[in-house]
């Protein structure tokens, strides 16, 4: 990182642009940020937004891992920028760019509503056989600590997008459901309290939906809470042959 | 045949095709003339030798049905995911089938042929 007029670190932060109402509207711009320790590579971006370029636009809320919405490509790597700091990047130039295989539409900002889509496609509620007593119940349903333990991490999901951003086979096969949809279908059916059983896997048994995933395991490696839906696909597969 | 089936077929030929390799590879070291395919200038014949052991010829052909199912069908998914839509699938499916069924056919044809020159 180089010094500026104040002292402060220096780094660059190359930004790609897209406006769909230009013409030629697509393409990176380059900022000098300065740096504190400490800082994130979203307060880098907010910096810019506010004191450099305003016409910026990008997805954010919480700013402390939770939301999920700021999720990008952050030097070749799907990451949170709320989650990223520039120092672990230990670059001079910082490249962001929006998540892959979701359709952008302005600068950072991408559609999320394919993702939202496949999500919702797996029923992520708890499915009970009675359900005027899932509706009107007034009994607590009890959980041993093992039964928790089958789909606790999975639970951890904040919906951020970047396994399904940095799976392989969704950028050739868009029927794919993706990580994130397949890992919450599988918390859903670990749960000892969900009756969906059989019904919950009867749609994965075509060619697109599981059965496509080749276990490059990169939705794992990049999960920003821990969650391996990798590992949740593998599980869902074995569930597939033996009961589905 | 289901997609469910027929990628549990593809994990079980995975595995079929280490076994049937390791069996085939060790009838040619261990049970059949394997030296002799080594003077083929000298003799002929004596490639065509090592297909007389019935234990060698029957797990080539294990192997040769194993190695199309598993090859192709990864071909086929391969090319399912370079494109979506309802005829494209169908016609890949078919012609994928197809040219694995003959290759099956045409290998056996060429085992059986061996087997019976190896015998004399």
């Amino acid at each position: 990182m180089d010094r500026g007029e104040k002292g402060l670190q220096e780094v660059k932060f190359k930004v790609f642009r897209y406006d769909p109402d230009k013409k030629d509207g697509k393409g990176f711009q380059t900022y000098t940020v300065p740096v504190s320790k400490g800082m994130t590579v979203l307060q880098g971006l907010m910096y810019i937004k506010e004191k450099l370029d305003q016409t910026l636009s990008m997805r954010f809320s919480c700013r402390m891992a939770t939301c999920g919405s700021c999720g990008m490509t952050i030097n070749g790597l799907p990451r949170l920028a709320c989650y990223t700091l520039i120092q672990e990047l230990k670059t001079r130039t910082i490249v962001v760019e929006p998540l892959r295989n979701f359709p952008v539409i302005k600068d950072l900002a991408t559609d999320f509503e394919e993702f939202f889509s496949k999500h919702r496609s797996v029923n992520p509620y708890l499915i009970r056989i009675d359900t005027h007593e899932q509706e009107k119940s007034n009994v607590s349903y009890t959980q041993s600590d093992e039964e928790v333990e089958k789909y606790l991490q999975f639970a951890y999901c904040i919906k951020c997008g970047l396994c399904y951003a940095a799976c392989p086979v969704v950028a050739t096969d868009k029927q794919f459901l993706g990580p994130q949809a397949l890992a919450q279908l599988y918390r859903y059916l670990a749960d000892s309290r969900d009756e969906g059983g059989e019904e919950r896997l009867r749609p994965l048994s075509d060619g697109h939906s599981l059965l496509r995933c080749h276990f490059a395991a990169s939705c794992s490696q990049v999960c920003p809470k821990g969650v391996d839906p990798a590992l949740a696909i593998q599980l869902l597969r074995r569930e597939l042959f033996l009961r589905g | 045949m289901k997609e469910k089936t027929v990628m549990l077929l593809h994990y079980i030929t995975g595995l079929g095709i280490i076994v049937a390799g390791g069996i085939h590879l060790a009838t040619v070291f261990l049970l059949s003339p394997y030296h002799l395919s080594m003077e083929f200038d000298n003799n002929p014949f004596a490639v065509l030798s090592v297909y007389r052991n019935i234990l060698l010829a029957g797990t080539l052909e294990v192997l040769l049905v194993l190695v199309a199912f598993h090859g192709f069908n990864g071909l086929r998914v391969v090319l399912q995911e370079l494109y979506q839509g309802k005829t494209y699938t169908k016609a890949v499916n078919i012609i994928v089938s197809v040219v694995a069924v003959a290759l099956v056919v045409y290998g056996t044809r060429t085992i059986l042929i061996a087997h019976q020159l190896g015998q004399g």
